[in-house]
């Protein structure tokens, strides 16, 4: 009767044992991929939302899917596997976006013809990079202060501020030299 | 006073809203002229390339892009792959939302860090006596990554050291000042990126004055740092690469120790004979290095 109980008791163990050590497998596949796909993941959202916040919980939305699936997905599906999760998510955001109006009717794309003076000047200071324009573009013909390009972007309010400080700097030697 | 004094020197200001005011005025630009209503939003832009925007919408921003050349070049910047990359902070706060372990701690690194530390002092004096007590010891091996094996007759091993920071003077200014003239930005940012060297984070130190080299196509501090970071880290080559990128003249106070580190950095790529041409040199200076790059030289 004893030894009985001590038998159960061990077999009991031997699952729990073995359910801990799967899940730690499991989590530990989930780092190793995460570490290898999570750049491409967020590049990707981004791509479809434009927004670093959006990209930022899609790409965690999309890896916490690839846990919950971690024994269906095998690692040569990835990263397209997730490339869908992420593409789901924005195209719903997207959909869901548009029904609420905040996109189709507030904002009325028009006068396109009138800014180009701000292109000229840009295409004209060759040293410029693209972190730079953007910073100038999003600025003045935006009209976006720092914290909100700083959202945009994701660089730091002070990387915005050199940058903006740099661009019109280059800009001014241009257009006087 | 200062500000009257730059405004007759028509010197830049540090503040954007004053180069905006400055570029408007020499110009004839109103940059008010540029902030125009009824452009999409950059994510709009970015999205519409993507084929998940509701077609009617779509259709929309695609129509006005095609018309628009501040939006197609804000796209095409925008679509930068520099610019898509996450930042370590997004990575980091992604990670945290997961069901994974933590990055390994590390305690022993500090631990390790302190040693090494220690050990490259006790080491430091004891080349410090040697080399001023006469010639150094056959058994002197500074703490250094090995390097291939030298050619006979050709054995010395240069000690490298963390390079003492000489910076310019204006550098002093820039922290404390908001006024600080053209190079303020270069050298607030020099300030920032020398903080991982001094706290002896050598790679990614390297990575930082790398960039801002890159930045500040004619500083001279960030090229000449970022090979003592790589020289320090055990990247050797690389160190050679960017200790060559900026020769400097004789009068400038890097001028010795540029030419130290690139020794060191020819010595640990394999050529001596070179290193030693470099020794030779600062033999016959009367810099800092003199001493111990005579004594290397002659051997």
């Amino acid at each position: 009767m004893e030894t009985d109980k001590t038998n159960r008791s061990s077999g009991a163990d031997y699952v729990f044992v073995s359910s801990v050590e799967r899940e730690k497998n499991r989590r530990e596949r989930l780092a190793r991929l995460y570490d290898q796909h999570v750049h491409a993941v967020f590049r990707y959202a981004w791509r479809l939302t434009g927004r670093r916040d959006l990209a930022e919980d899609f790409t965690s939305e999309a890896f916490l899917a690839l846990h919950r699936n971690l024994d269906q997905v095998e690692d040569a599906r990835l990263p397209a596997w997730l490339f869908t999760e992420v593409r789901n998510l924005a195209i719903e955001y997207w959909r869901r976006a548009s029904r609420e109006q905040t996109l189709s009717e507030a904002a009325p794309f028009l006068r396109p013809d009138g800014s180009s003076s701000l292109v000229d000047l840009l295409s004209r200071a060759t040293g410029l990079k693209p972190v730079h324009r953007i910073c100038l573009t999003l600025r003045y013909l935006y009209g976006m202060d720092r914290q909100e390009i700083a959202r945009q972007t994701g660089l730091s309010e002070h990387q915005i501020k050199s940058a903006l400080q740099y661009g019109l700097e280059l800009l001014r030697r241009e257009l006087t030299s | 006073m200062k500000e009257t004094k730059r405004a007759a020197n028509n010197m830049p200001h540090e503040d954007p809203e004053h180069q905006e005011r400055l570029l408007m005025v020499e110009t004839g630009i109103d940059p008010a002229v540029w902030r125009e209503q009824g452009h999409p939003p950059p994510s709009l832009l970015v999205a519409s390339r993507e084929d998940v925007l509701p077609q009617p919408l779509a259709e929309r921003v695609t129509s006005h892009i095609e018309l628009c050349p501040s939006c197609t070049r804000l796209l095409e910047d925008l679509l930068d792959p520099d610019v898509a990359c996450p930042t370590l902070g997004e990575i980091t706060r992604i990670r945290r939302r997961l069901p994974m372990p933590s990055p390994p701690q590390r305690p022993w690194k500090t631990l390790a860090l302190i040693a090494l530390t220690l050990v490259t002092a006790a080491l430091s004096i004891v080349a410090v006596r040697t080399l001023s007590s006469g010639p150094i010891s056959p058994q002197f091996v500074a703490p250094m990554p090995p390097g291939p094996p030298a050619p006979p007759g050709l054995v010395f091993r240069i000690p490298v050291e963390p390079a003492p920071l000489k910076l310019p003077p204006a550098s002093t200014l820039a922290w404390r000042s908001q006024d600080g003239g053209p190079d303020q930005a270069y050298l607030v940012e020099l300030g920032q990126a020398l903080k991982p060297y001094r706290e002896g984070r050598y790679r990614e130190a390297a990575v930082r004055l790398q960039s801002l080299a890159s930045q500040y196509p004619q500083s001279v501090e960030a090229p000449f740092y970022a090979g003592v970071s790589h020289l320090l880290a055990g990247d050797a080559l690389f160190a050679l690469e960017w200790l060559t990128k900026k020769p400097l003249v004789r009068s400038h106070p890097l001028y010795d120790d540029q030419l130290w580190y690139r020794a060191a950095a020819l010595e640990q790529t394999g050529q001596w004979a070179e290193a030693r041409d470099l020794l030779r040199q600062l033999c016959k200076l009367s810099g800092g290095y003199q001493q111990k790059a005579c004594q290397l030289s002659k051997r």
